[in-house]
């Protein structure tokens, strides 16, 4: 059975092949594509001021909003 | 960020907090933490820098051939021998782009990994033996090819989309 399977698919890929072999359609084929990768770094500071990165929860600790209620509830 | 080639979006710079760390702790908190900034915006501790990640479009510069061991395989090939140029260029096109908008911009080459996203199709669908076993019901096509082109972004909400909005249309029998 699996050997029945497989000869089916072998076939199969046989007659694609062909047929895009055949009709010279392997070399009109172009393909487009993305390519990614890392360019460097910059400074955080300068990405949230510039309004690249929103930073709601670190920009209030750093601020010491939240610092600051903290340590009057600790002194309380 | 969006990086530009004339009027034309070639693809977009974004910033990542940097995953890189010789503790394995460290290295673990760091991805833990830009999981949740990615997922709800949320940065737990302030960062020193950013890591810049790119992601940039080649059209149509990619060719296939059969490989000459296996005659049912396909390897990719270079058609116009100058793709690692053409990316090198786009590169520094976007690396002069960061240096004008960004003061702090520290560039540092790394290699770039190719076809990230590939698409292809639309030769395929013209070719009329193709187009009559399409319309004979003799191929279906799952997926790509189709005649849409590949843009500087991900295609597949775009492509998820066009099918929601078009729920009439029968794309399998």
């Amino acid at each position: 059975m699996v050997k029945y399977k497989s000869k089916i698919e072998r076939n199969f890929k046989q007659q694609i092949f062909d047929l895009l072999t055949s009709n010279n359609l392997l070399d009109k084929i172009r393909i487009s594509d993305h390519f990614i990768g890392s360019l460097g770094t910059i400074s955080f500071n300068e990405a949230v001021r510039k309004d690249f990165i929103k930073n709601s929860f670190a920009n209030m600790i750093f601020q010491r909003k939240i610092l600051c209620q903290f340590i009057s509830i600790l002194m309380c | 960020m969006p990086i530009y080639k004339h009027s034309d979006v070639l693809g977009f710079a974004e910033f990542r907090i940097p995953l890189k760390s010789k503790t394995k702790l460290i290295k673990f908190f760091n991805k833990l933490q830009a999981y949740v900034f990615n997922r709800v915006g949320f940065l737990l501790f302030k960062q020193n820098t950013l890591e810049v990640k790119f992601q940039l479009l080649t059209e149509d510069s990619i060719g296939v051939k059969s490989c000459s061991n296996l005659k049912e395989e396909l390897e990719f090939i270079d058609i116009n021998k100058s793709l690692d140029l053409t990316r090198k260029n786009i590169i520094n096109l976007a690396k002069n782009q960061l240096f004008n908008q960004f003061d702090s911009f520290y560039f540092q080459e790394y290699e770039y990994l190719p076809a990230h996203h590939t698409w292809v199709g639309q030769i395929l669908l013209q070719d009329i033996k193709i187009k009559n076993l399409l319309k004979n019901k003799k191929i279906f096509i799952c997926g790509s090819p189709s005649n849409k082109r590949l843009g500087p972004f991900h295609h597949s909400l775009e492509c998820s989309n066009s099918i929601k909005f078009n729920k009439n249309k029968k794309y399998f029998d």
